[in-house]
């Protein structure tokens, strides 16, 4: 199985992974959004058919509120936005489900977050699940859920980078 | 970014005028639109807010790095990748 940037070349007119809103972003947004550079579109193909897909955007966190903090004793301002990867879509198609097709996307964005890491620096990368059973299978794999931002789950960078070192 | 004083020059968005507002609001409404006006940032694909509770965990999560064992664990997993 291998894997591939969306281009031309893919049929995306077999994917189905049950979720409509899903499938139609991958057939009619995600390659349009890559090409504009938007956002970055991973394809799992398997003997020429699209078995599983995720999207990578640049994102940024920031609170709610809008009061400017500084901290007095080390004389620094805290800061207002966080730089983020977000994994804005990952799914596998409902034939093809149940064989770590989701982890191995999963463990690949981790790699390139990683590699990404000697030319730039983000400290956090996000995901957002589509149910509640999905969540689960998220802190399975080492994200932590946000208490009030049910269904956002996170995974620091320096989290990362610590276990990559000590394993 | 400090805080200031907002006025009409550093206003962040464009005003429009009172009569382009309620023209673009009444058709909206025949249209069956719903119409939010706010100055907030709305969550999307590029940023998004959190509450405070969230903010808190995920800066103290940053100041206090891990050695993640699930994680671990993905890392070792066998891909199904060539």
């Amino acid at each position: 199985m291998k894997l591939e940037v969306i281009s031309d070349a893919h049929n995306l007119d077999r994917f189905s992974c049950e979720n409509i809103t899903i499938d139609d972003f991958l057939k009619s947004e995600a390659l349009v959004d890559n090409n504009e550079l938007l956002s970055k579109t991973y394809v799992a193909v398997d003997n020429d058919k699209i078995v599983a897909f995720c999207t990578l955007i640049l994102h940024s966190l920031k609170p709610e509120e809008k009061e400017f903090y500084l901290n007095v004793s080390s004389k620094r301002t805290i800061k207002q936005r966080i730089p983020a990867l977000l994994i804005g879509q990952l799914a596998v198609d409902k034939n093809f489900k149940n064989k770590k097709i989701g982890a191995s996307l999963i463990k690949k964005v981790i790699e390139y977050a990683i590699a990404t890491s000697d030319y730039i620096h983000f400290p956090v990368i996000i995901v957002d699940a589509d149910n509640e059973d999905l969540v689960s299978y998220y802190e399975k794999q080492g994200f932590t859920k946000f208490p009030d931002k049910r269904l956002r789950l996170f995974l620091p960078m320096a989290d990362i980078l610590k276990t990559k070192k000590a394993s | 970014m400090a805080l200031k004083e907002i006025d009409e020059k550093s206003f962040p968005f464009k005003l429009i005028s009172t009569e382009q507002k309620e023209d673009a609001f009444e058709s909206a409404v025949k249209a069956g639109i719903k119409v939010v006006y706010t100055n907030q940032e709305i969550d999307g694909a590029f940023s998004s807010n959190l509450s405070n509770d969230d903010w808190n965990i995920l800066t103290k999560s940053l100041a206090e790095p891990k050695y993640n064992e699930k994680l671990a664990a993905l890392l070792k997993m066998e891909s199904v990748f060539d």
